[in-house]
This record gives structure tokens, sequence and C-alpha cells, in this order.
């Protein structure tokens, strides 16, 4: 490609100026009339359906196309057949650990790059079992809510080869260095009965010991360490190594053979479990294929390969001053989709002397960022539980007193409620809020069921498959996107996996997903029976309906501002916004989108819309960011 | 010649994103649609590198066999600059990607611009040399269906390499169900015009080729 040579480069000018003329229009409607008449496969009505079968194929199949053959013969099933069809294979569960991750903001293709296998990557950057366990739930019909829960069981990993210490055994299979790592071991355990047996001399003894631990390090190829690690656990060689280490050996020998018998014992379960995992036996196709970590495994403290929520806690690190606001950032914007758009709060009076900041160009964040912080707070580094601990450590290698790190989060004074750690909605109405069952001592486990509860979370949780499912770009109709949600809800009530799939379900058979040539902030579903026509724009007509609508509606509107309608209101310039009269004139839009800007973020309670009504921090936040734009527009 | 093709394609490049209504956010004549002024962004954007290559991977490309269009930025033998050996690993980056952290995440590089459509022209058109070196050369890269209609193109000019039945055969294996009829047709005539009669055999692949990929039906969302 690219020889040198002008005339070649001006046939490349040519073709890319040509084949950009011919199809950089494509996605437009085409004003002339194309040559000739339906010329691809079937008529029209066949073909959009073949079209429709091979989109939902790869948006199901986790981007793998289907064949010919398989497009041909699903086609002729109806839509919801076809769906279900595909959410039978394996590959749907790939999709759906696809879709947990970009849900949980995860999803990252530099992890799929060549001579990445789709286990490596959940080492080298993210791992995630909460993903794979919903996924997993999702193909059996069970709980998918454990997308909401990062405590899940670990996961095992097939046996693969990490490192090799003699440069014979680099030819061998996985399956020959195990089994010669397990021979050694106990040869030279049974030597080492032998010398307990013939002359038991604490020299003899420990040398011939440490010929053993030796000898272990065959396991290291599998990730499996005893000469550090293990050499301190009791189920394994703790007690030995410390009586060698304890040179020159005060104490008599102890009869050791007892415990070198238990260790075989191990050694034979371990070795039994490793042979299940090797790649032979141990086949993982599909993300939903990976074994749980065996619980009697799992006892024997091996380090070994397994999925852990690591990534999580790496990528969100706390330090002594962050006070876990990262992590509850993220709790808020990944599970109610909440940016923490800064929109001022009304302090109700007399509200101030927080222990944190109390202004409230602060608090219009901190209000929720804190109290959603304190589910951490006893979390150090890399997430480990300090709870039973004077000091805390953290990832910036900070130490401090966790006692009083922690009364950050003191509630002082109310025995009622002794702790300020919850889901806020409102600041100035605490019976919105949630509170962890237990408020003497809220835990982790208290954030993931309010997470469950929560209305909020469903809702971002629909919105973000729209977006996954349907497209990043399109406009959602809230009113749709409420349809969807109390739908979702309903299903998963009985059962959260069914209604994940039936979510799917209705989205791709939506117009949305189906338009060919969309046009960005039009939406092209809507809550049924919804007729759009005179509505506000679609990006807001829902949430006006249902925050603003009781009082600013048709002609005895208050304010003048019928936020229900939408019409012309500048027929020279074309203009379109709400009926907004003041002294029986109307108002141009700028004014009026920035009377709702101004009504939407003044802290005065008396002023501040929709006038003593809560309105979910979501909406006010689409509400504010859309009428900024739309100042923009007029 | 690297130097002035990329001029070249940074020209077209800006012609395509100015002249088919895919408008940067401003105050320009706004549309209504349903009598709501919209914005003419592009919507969805690049399928993104992961994605086209996968789809390439499963409409041509023999079962087994590892591939890459990325492949096609690397230096091909006897050849003697590329001014983008260095920076590989990184440019398909530039084809529209997910990254994610927890805290920042989104799909990322997935709007057109004159560098990254230069870099799939690259990749695209070293994909269709291959097809067209096939002509001489068989290579084992290509799958069964699409060496069959590969042979066929290869007796260019004769009349079965522009049939209709062998154009339908070659658009269908390449964009699948991905465009519309229209599209199509506006194709057809353009490789059945006495214009593109013109063309050398190899020229004629290539071109056949890299017009139904580098169509945005093909290339975006
Ligand atoms: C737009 C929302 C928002 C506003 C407004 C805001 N914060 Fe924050 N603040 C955050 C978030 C989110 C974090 C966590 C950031 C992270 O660690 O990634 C944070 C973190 C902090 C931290 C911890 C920094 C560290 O890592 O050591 C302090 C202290 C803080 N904010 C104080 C304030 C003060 C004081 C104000 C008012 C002047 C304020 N914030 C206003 C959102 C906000
Ligand atoms: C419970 C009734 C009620 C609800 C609900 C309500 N408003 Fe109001 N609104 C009023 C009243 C009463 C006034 C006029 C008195 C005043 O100016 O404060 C008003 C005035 C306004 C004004 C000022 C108009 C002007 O010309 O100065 C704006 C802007 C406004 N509302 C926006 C909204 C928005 C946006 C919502 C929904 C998020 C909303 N309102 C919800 C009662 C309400």
């Amino acid at each position: 490609m690219l020889e040198h040579g002008s005339t070649k480069a001006l046939a490349c000018l040519f073709i890319i100026s040509l084949a950009i003329s011919l199809s950089s229009c494509g996605k437009k409607k085409r004003n002339h009339n194309p040559p000739g008449n339906f010329a691809l496969t079937g008529s029209p009505e066949t073909y959009e359906k073949l079209q429709w079968v091979a989109k939902v194929g790869r948006v199901l199949r986790n981007g793998r196309e289907l064949s010919d053959t398989q497009v041909d013969q699903l086609s002729l099933l109806s839509k919801d057949q076809v769906i279900d069809d595909l959410m039978k294979d394996a590959l749907f569960g790939d999709t759906v650990v696809e879709f947990n991750l970009s849900y949980l903001g995860f999803k990252s293709d530099y992890l799929l790059y060549p001579g990445q296998s789709l286990l490596s990557r959940f080492f080298s950057k993210v791992e995630f079992p909460s993903a794979i366990s919903s996924a997993s739930e999702i193909m059996k019909n069970g709980d998918y809510f454990k997308i909401f829960n990062l405590k899940q069981p670990m996961y095992a990993t097939p046996l693969v080869l990490n490192a090799f210490f003699e440069e014979e055994d680099a030819g061998k299979t996985t399956e020959e260095l195990l089994i010669e790592a397990y021979n050694q071991f106990i040869f030279t355990a049974d030597e080492l009965v032998k010398v307990l047996d013939d002359s038991p001399s604490p020299d003899s003894f420990c040398e011939s010991f440490s010929a053993l631990v030796y000898r272990t390090s065959l396991f290291y190829a599998f990730g499996i360490e005893f000469r550090s690690g293990l050499g301190q656990s009791d189920h394994w060689f703790g007690d030995l190594t410390r009586y060698c280490q304890d040179f020159p050996y005060a104490n008599p020998l102890p009869d050791f053979r007892p415990r070198l018998k238990t260790i075989k014992e191990n050694l034979e379960v371990l070795y039994q479990y490793l042979r299940t995992m090797l790649p032979k036996n141990y086949i993982v196709k599909s993300l939903t294929d990976l074994r749980k970590y065996d619980n009697k495994i799992l006892k024997m403290e091996l380090e070994g390969r397994m999925l852990t929520a690591v990534g999580f806690w790496r990528n969100l690190p706390n330090s002594s001053t962050n006070y876990n606001r990262k992590r509850a950032a993220y709790v808020l914007k990944r599970f109610f989709c909440d940016d923490l758009t800064p929109i001022n709060v009304a302090l109700p009076a007399g509200h101030s002397g927080d222990q944190h900041a109390s202004d409230p160009g602060c608090q219009a964040c901190h209000y929720k960022l804190d109290p959603m912080a304190g589910f951490f707070r006893n979390l150090g580094r890399s997430g480990v539980n300090y709870e039973s601990q004077e000091g805390i450590s953290f990832d910036d290698d900070v130490n401090v007193d966790r006692k009083e790190y922690i009364r950050a989060w003191r509630n002082e004074g109310n025995t009622a409620r002794p702790w300020n750690i919850g889901y806020i909605r409102s600041i100035s109405d605490d019976s919105l809020n949630n509170y962890s069952a237990n408020l003497a001592n809220p835990e982790l486990q208290d954030l993931f069921d309010i997470i469950k509860q929560a209305p909020e979370a469903k809702k971002c949780l629909v919105k973000n498959m729209f977006k996954y499912f349907v497209g990043e770009t399109f406009t959602l109709d809230a009113g749709y996107l409420d349809h969807l949600t109390s739908e979702f809800e309903k299903k998963a009530k009985e059962n959260s996996a069914v209604a994940f799939k039936e979510t799917v379900k209705s989205l791709l058979t939506s117009n949305t997903f189906n338009i060919k040539d969309p046009k960005s902030g039009e939406c092209y579903d809507y809550r049924p029976g919804v007729d759009p026509d005179g509505l506000p724009p679609c990006k807001v007509s829902f949430v006006l309906n249902k925050n603003c609508s009781s009082c600013h509606k048709g002609a005895g509107a208050q304010g003048g501002l019928d936020l229900s309608s939408w019409t012309e209101i500048d027929s020279v310039n074309n203009k379109f916004g709400f009926p907004h009269k003041v002294d029986g004139n109307q108002l141009s839009g700028s004014e009026t989108f920035k009377r709702i800007v101004d009504r939407l973020t003044t802290d005065d309670l008396r002023l501040r819309m929709p006038l003593d009504i809560h309105i979910e921090a979501g909406e006010r936040e689409q509400l504010y960011l859309w009428s900024l734009e739309m100042i923009e527009e007029y | 010649m690297f130097c002035c093709l990329r001029l070249v394609v940074v020209t077209i490049a800006t012609v395509l994103v100015a002249g088919c209504g895919i408008k940067p956010k401003g105050k320009t004549d706004k549309p209504l649609v349903n009598n709501k002024p919209v914005n003419y962004e592009l919507i969805g954007g690049f399928r993104g590198y992961l994605v086209t290559n996968q789809v390439i991977k499963d409409r041509v490309i023999q079962e087994g066999i590892p591939f890459e269009l990325a492949g096609y930025f690397e230096l091909k033998e006897n050849q003697e600059e590329n001014i983008f050996s260095d920076i590989t690993p990184n440019l398909r980056s530039l084809l529209g990607i997910n990254e994610g952290n927890g805290v920042n995440s989104g799909y990322k590089n997935n709007q057109p611009n004159s560098i990254n459509m230069l870099l799939w022209y690259i990749a695209l058109s070293g994909l269709a040399t291959d097809m067209a070196d096939t002509c001489d050369d068989h290579s084992n890269l290509f799958n069964q269906k699409t060496d069959d209609i590969l042979a066929k193109l290869c007796t260019w000019p004769e009349a079965e390499s522009k049939s209709d039945k062998t154009l339908q055969e070659l658009w269908q294996l390449l964009m699948d169900y991905d465009a519309t009829n229209e599209e199509f047709l506006v194709w057809r005539a353009y490789v059945q015009s006495d214009e593109f009669s013109k063309n050398t055999k190899k020229e004629a692949i290539l071109n056949m080729v890299v017009s139904i990929l580098y169509n945005p039906y093909f290339l975006l969302k």
C-alpha cells in the first residue's frame, strides 16, 4: 500500500475523494431518487428484518456477528423469539459482563488488546467479581442485583504458569509441571519422616526441612508460594519453620511426624483441586464459565490466581485527607447517576456548625457526599477493614488513630442516630433520606441494601442499559425511562434477571434502536399514550410535567409561565419556547431560561422551585443543565 | 508522499465533516424537528477499533488466522519511512475506544477527524490491497467465501467481475446488513460507470473494497 510515485498519489487522492463524495453523506436522507429498484436480498420488508436480526445478533453476542445462515433462520422467527434465542447463548453472558463493566465505569478496550485473553485482562487491571457473578445469575435467572454488591465470592482462573525457576522446566506442560511439583513435595516430606524415624536431631531435621521448603518452589509456577507466606501458616509449615528459625534450637525436637502427615493430606487435597483447574479440565470459553474459588482451598491461605475486588480499591484509593469521598462520589455517580453537578442547596434556617464546611457552595455536593463516604469509614488501604484495630492505614501510607478518624461522621449529641451516614436526598426533610437499618453501626453491606431498594438506582441502571444496548448519544425521554423503569421494578420484584432480560428486549425492539438516520436531540420512544406534539422538548418534558406543571400549566399558570407547552414565541426568527407572559407580554426565550436557572439554584427557600416540593437531585440537575444550554440557543 | 497524502486527507476530512450536516455545535441555523430546535451532531460516532476489527474478522478473515487492522500501520518490507511506526500501539486508540477507571469512563475518540480518517484509510486500503494481491498470489488470509468472490473480481475487466450479481455479493460480504438499498445502488452505479472501467485490475479491486469500507454505514455505529 502507498507506494512511492506521484501518479499513485493522485490515484489515491482520486479514490479518497470518490469514496468520500460517495459515502460521506450516506447517513443523511438522499434527495435524489436512487437509480433502479430494490436490489438487495429479499423484499424491502424482509431486508429490514434481516438488518435488525444482524444488528441484534451483534449486540447480544458481545460484538460477534451471526453467520448468514443464522441470520436467515432467525429472521423467520418473531422479534421476541429471536431475542430469547440469542439470550440463551453463552455469548450473552459475556455481553452482560461487558455491560456490567461499563455500568460500573470500568469498561476498557485497552485490556482487550491482542495477546490479552479474556482472563488476563481481568488480572491486569480490573477485577470485578460482582460483574461476573451478576452476569452468571442472568444466565440462570437468578439474582442480578448482585451487581450492587461489591462483596462477592472470589473466582478462580484456570491454572496458568507464571514463572519458572529452572530452565529445564521451560518446555514442560502445566500438567507435567504440576505432577512433578507434587511428587517432589511428597518425596521430600517422606525423606523428612525417615529422618525423624532414624536419627531425630534438630540439625539433621532442619537441614532436610529446608530442602523440602526449597523443593516446593516448583509450585511457584502456579502462583503458590510455600516458602514465604505459607511458611508461616499452620496449615503448612508454620510451627516447623518457627522451630528451625529458632537457632540454636533451644528446645528439644518435637515429634513432627503427625504434622507431616496432615501437611501431606493437605497437599493431597490441594493437588486434586489443582488438577481440576488444569486448562484441559477447566475450559473458560465465556466469563460466565468462571468457577468460584473453592472454600476448602481458600481456607488453606493460598495466594494463587483468583479474581477479587482488588481492582475497585486500587482504582479508588482513599487518603488521610480524602475521607473516602472518592469512593462516595463513585457510588453516587455509578449507582445513582448523580454527577454531583454543583447546584446550590437551600440550607434550612439555623443549619450551621457542621464538622464539614457549611458554606452552601460546598454543601451543594458535600451534603450527600460525606454521609455516603461514611459507609467506607473503617476501610483503609486496599479496602482492608481496620474496624477491630486501633489505627487505620491509608493508600497514601499515612497511619492515624482510627477512633479519632471516624469521629468525622459522628452525629454528636444525637443518640437515636449517632452517625451522619446514609443516602441523603434532602437537607430540609430528613424523612426522605435512607439510613442503615443498623443505626448504631452502619456498614458497607447496608449501603448495598440501600442501593438495592432505592428507586433512583433502578432508574440509573435502566438508563445505563439504554445507553449500552441502544446508544450513548440518543436523547432519552424521561417519561420513557420512567415507564421502562416501572416495568423493570414490577418484574424485578419477582426475578431481577428476568426483569433485566425483558428490559433489554424492550430496548432492542424500540423505535430508537431501529432508527435509520437519527437526529441528536430527538426522542423516538415515549411513555405509552403520549403524543409529543406541542410538548416541550423530550429531554425535559416529562421532568417538567412531573415537577412543575401542577402550578405552571395553561392560562392560570403561576408567574405567567406555562411549562407544559412549547410554541412559537418569536415568529420573526422562528424560535420556539415556553409561553411566558408578564404584564401581557411574552418574554424572550433567554429571559425565561435565565429565570428558570435562577429559580432552580437560588438558596432562598421562598423562591426556590419547585415551590415546597421535593424534586430528585438528578431531575433538578437535568433541568438546570438543559436551561443553560437553552440560554445559549436564544 | 505521506505528508502529501496527509494534507489531502485533512482537506477531505474537513469537507466530510462540514458537508454532511454534521455541524459543529453553535448558533448555526438550527433546523426544527417536531417544532423543536435540534443540534446536528454525529450520532453514534465510530464503532471503534475493536468492533470494526472484529467485524472484518467475522466477515472476511479465515477463522483461526490472527488478524489486526492496526497491522497495516506498521512498516512494510522495503517501505522506507513510516511516520507512525513508533506510535503504532497507540494509534488504534484514536479510532474509538472505551476507557474506564471507575470515576472517569466512556467512549473516547469516536468522532471523525482528519487524523483518524487518514488512519482508517491506511488500514482499510491495506486490507483492500491484500485482497487485490490475491489475484497474483494466493494467500490463506481470507475465508472461502471471500476467496470465491475475489476470484470473480480477478477476472477484471471481464463482465463477471462487475455483474450485478458479483457486486451484490461483494457488497453483502463487506457491508453485511449495515447499509440501505439506496446506498448499494449508488455504489453499484459508481463501479459500473465508464469512469471506473479505466481502472486497472488491482486499482479496481482496491477501489471497490475501499469505497465500501470507507462508508459511514460501515465505519459508524
Ligand atoms: C461539585 C461538587 C463539589 C463541590 C461544590 C465541593 N466539593 Fe469537595 N469534593 C467533591 C468530590 C467529588 C470530592 C472527592 C474527589 C476525589 O477524591 O476524587 C471532594 C473532595 C473534597 C475534599 C477531600 C480532598 C482530598 O482528597 O484530600 C475536601 C477537603 C473538600 N472536598 C472540601 C470542599 C470544600 C471546602 C468545598 C467548598 C469550597 C467543596 N469541597 C466543594 C465534590 C465537591
Ligand atoms: C407548588 C407550585 C409550584 C410548583 C410545583 C412550581 N412552581 Fe414555579 N412558581 C410558583 C409560584 C407561586 C410562582 C410565582 C411566585 C413567585 O414569583 O415566586 C412561581 C414562579 C416561577 C418562576 C418565575 C416566573 C417569573 O416570571 O418570574 C419560574 C421561572 C418558575 N416558577 C419555575 C418553576 C419550575 C422550573 C418548576 C419545576 C421544577 C416550578 N416552577 C414548579 C409555584 C410553583
